[in-house]
């Protein structure tokens, strides 16, 4: 059922950023990013995390969790050490996003030819 | 700026912020749910499990719950359940439901109560294990338990 | 929205907005829609399936098997950007290909492929978060003003 769920949910969450794309001519940068701040916001609703016990990977693979795990973190860190913990718990939960890009991302490079 | 707006409208939106009502969300159902996944470890066992046993047991009443599955030792107990997939939207207000509700049932251990899959894979075999071996340690036991218990507490 | 635009300028401005918008080639919307529908269904699924996999042939649980699942997509991703095979895909599913975590890993990673000849330092690393650096900023960013709120509202009013 999962990964019904997890198609469906995922496909759901692509086509509004089509819809972004092709209704409110936005580019692709400006359509993540509003996707990452909605993730965060759904988060700061408590609505993200019964979506990810529903679709799973339909929700944890856009980019909109991203947004999520970001304030999860900060949240977590915020509940041990109070306010500064905003700030300082924020890459707790997450880096494995970037750190892939930025790893992969070299590696990449030194593998393959740049195409003209 | 599009994204300076965007920002204040999440922060509007983030003051209103979710506040979850603990509804009790699963009814015990008329008659007993017998399509649930469970085994209880027998009576002749060196290790007392009727606890877990016990436990299983009140999740009969749920149809909702499709499986469960728990191991205890004196002093505690790591339980599990699995419910219908539709129902995975309140996975949250089922766990503090249910989890309340082994805690009032016994009150004389801690109770950890965990939804994950991984932790009903790793108490499933753990209840087999424990089945198959009369002499299994309770050493061991107590030892088993703690892993999976700080494994259902990991955060990342 | 293009009408917001139109009346800021002078009449001869208009006269060509006018006919810009007419000659504007009409994206097919729902055609689109329906492919990044399934395109990004797709990559999602095989999302859940990679974690399906790490929680059962590994040591992760639900909660932590959304790391090496993201991982592992964006090494997949590597793959098929290194090969130029991506892009093609892209061409075709548009947001089906740039919401997943894939698309942000096939920015970074096209970007350090393609600026390679610019030399390490200056080339790649300099240009690898192009793409991906709005994405970063103002998911901090956001993420920094809700989980204020957040937290005064919880110290003030016991949420």
């Amino acid at each position: 059922m999962i990964f019904f769920w997890a198609f469906v949910i995922g496909g759901i969450i692509c086509v509004i950023g089509q819809i972004m794309f092709d209704v409110f001519k936005l580019n692709p940068g400006q359509t993540l990013t509003i996707l990452v701040i909605a993730g965060a916001v759904l988060d700061g609703l408590g609505l993200y995390e019964p979506l990810i016990d529903f679709a799973g990977a339909g929700v944890t693979v856009p980019i909109t969790s991203f947004g999520n795990q970001l304030v999860h973190g900060a949240m977590q860190e915020a509940e041990k050490h109070g306010l500064i913990g905003v700030v300082t718990g924020m890459f707790e939960v997450t880096s494995a996003g970037i750190s892939a890009a930025i790893i992969f991302g070299v590696i990449g490079a030194i593998l393959f030819k740049p195409k003209g | 700026m599009p994204v300076k707006r965007w920002l204040l409208i999440a922060s509007m939106i983030a003051v209103i912020a979710g506040c979850n009502t603990d509804d009790s969300v699963l009814e015990p159902a008329g008659s007993p749910n017998n399509d649930i996944e469970l085994m209880k470890i027998s009576k002749d066992h060196q290790l007392d499990q009727h606890i877990s046993n016990q436990a299983k047991d009140s999740m009969r009443k749920y149809a909702e719950v499709t499986a469960a599955k728990a191991v205890n030792t004196d002093k505690k107990m790591l339980m599990a359940v699995e419910v219908k997939h539709n129902e995975r939207f309140n996975l949250a207000n089922i766990k503090k439901q249910l989890k309340k509700e082994m805690e009032e049932q016994f009150p004389h251990i801690t109770v950890e109560f965990s939804t994950d899959k991984k932790i009903i894979l790793e108490l499933d075999r753990l209840e087999k294990e424990i089945q198959k071996d009369i002499a299994y340690s309770p050493k061991k036991l107590e030892k088993e338990l703690d892993k999976l218990i700080s494994l259902s507490k990991e955060q990342t | 929205m293009a009408d917001k635009k139109k009346k800021n300028l002078p009449p001869d401005a208009q006269e060509y907005q006018t006919f810009h918008d007419k000659r504007e080639v009409k994206r097919p919307i729902l055609k689109n829609c329906i492919k990044a529908f399934l395109v990004g269904g797709f990559i999602c699924f095989i999302g859940q399936l990679i974690t399906t996999f790490y929680i059962y042939f590994f040591n992760f649980t639900e909660q932590t098997a959304g790391s090496p699942t993201v991982a592992t997509l964006i090494f997949i991703t590597m793959l098929l950007t290194g090969f130029g095979v991506y892009d093609r895909i892209g061409q075709f599913a548009g947001a089906g290909t740039a919401v997943p975590v894939t698309g942000f890993g096939n920015a970074v990673i096209s970007s350090a492929i393609e600026y390679r000849t610019e030399g390490f330092i200056l080339g790649v690393g300099s240009n690898m978060l192009k793409l991906a650096g709005p994405v970063i900023v103002y998911g901090v960013f956001s993420a920094f003003v809700i989980a204020l709120i957040k937290t005064i509202l919880i110290q003030w009013g016991g949420l």
